[in-house]
């Protein structure tokens, strides 16, 4: 079995194992957190393939859609946060702003002749202007749903 | 082989998608549901495609449409949740009979 093989499994399990328990489990943050990890280990399979625009649009679509459910509803169903949930947001919207422009940078050549298109060269910057943009609408979300209740 | 794997990942993402659509009642368990569910769909369609054309830019391109159509998809359904939410007052889908006909 050839390594590539072997990785494709870990994730596949991984994934299998973090969505399942992000379905079952009670705890609301624990829950998305979980989900991220499975939607994050799906965009790590479309890097494995070798799709890096594939990879970062999964990551920024679904990761990004995770915080702005995340921290939605946690203010609209007013569950206690804890310091845990707190460092776990902190995490994800970290992953959302750094890995995609992290990947963007480091594999801009590749991401160019992948998709056989001329990118900007300003490609990265985007890339983290749509993930502040992503954590700027899930704020607003958040006091939305606040200004609701209040 | 890999291919094989990733597209039973998707599959089975599918699956546990189904599986908290059809068996939680939270508002938030069910957006996770459809993410984990669309998500699991359009690798579900990737992953084969790219096993039978062998063409990748092609496989791309349009996995690059769905993957854009998933995100607005989303986006409607957190809004009209959120919606959900705030006229009924509570989390509970279970509760929400109003397109009962």
């Amino acid at each position: 079995m050839l390594l590539d093989d072997v990785i494709s499994v870990v994730i596949f399990l991984s994934a299998f194992s973090t969505g399942l328990y992000s379905i079952t489990t009670e705890k609301p943050v624990r829950s998305i957190m979980a989900a991220g990890a499975a939607l994050w280990l799906v965009s790590l399979a479309y890097w494995h393939l070798g799709s890096f625009s594939l990879a970062l649009m999964q990551l920024s679509i679904a990761v990004g859609a995770l915080v702005i459910i995340g921290l939605s509803s946690v203010q609209s169903f007013e569950e206690k946060i804890v310091r845990g949930d707190v460092a776990a947001v902190l995490a994800v919207t970290l992953v959302v702003l750094l890995t995609p422009w992290v990947l963007a940078l480091r594999f801009y050549e590749d991401i160019t002749t992948s998709i056989n298109v001329n990118l900007s060269s300003y490609f990265p910057v985007f890339v983290l202007i749509h993930g502040l943009l992503i954590l700027a609408g899930s704020i607003v979300a958040v006091l939305l749903v606040r200004g609701w209740r209040e | 082989m890999m291919l094989l794997v990733y597209t039973l990942m998707s599959a089975v993402l599918v699956a546990v998608g189904i599986f908290g659509l059809a068996s939680r009642g939270n508002a938030a368990k069910i957006l996770i549901s459809i993410e984990l569910l669309s998500s699991g769909a359009v690798g579900l369609v990737f992953f084969p495609m790219l096993a039978i054309s062998r063409s990748f830019v092609f496989s791309q391109s349009l996995m690059i449409l769905f993957l854009s159509v998933d995100g607005v998809t989303l986006g409607i359904t957190i809004a009209v949740l959120l919606m959900a939410v705030k006229r009924s007052e509570t989390g509970d889908m279970n509760k929400l009979n109003e397109l009962r006909g």
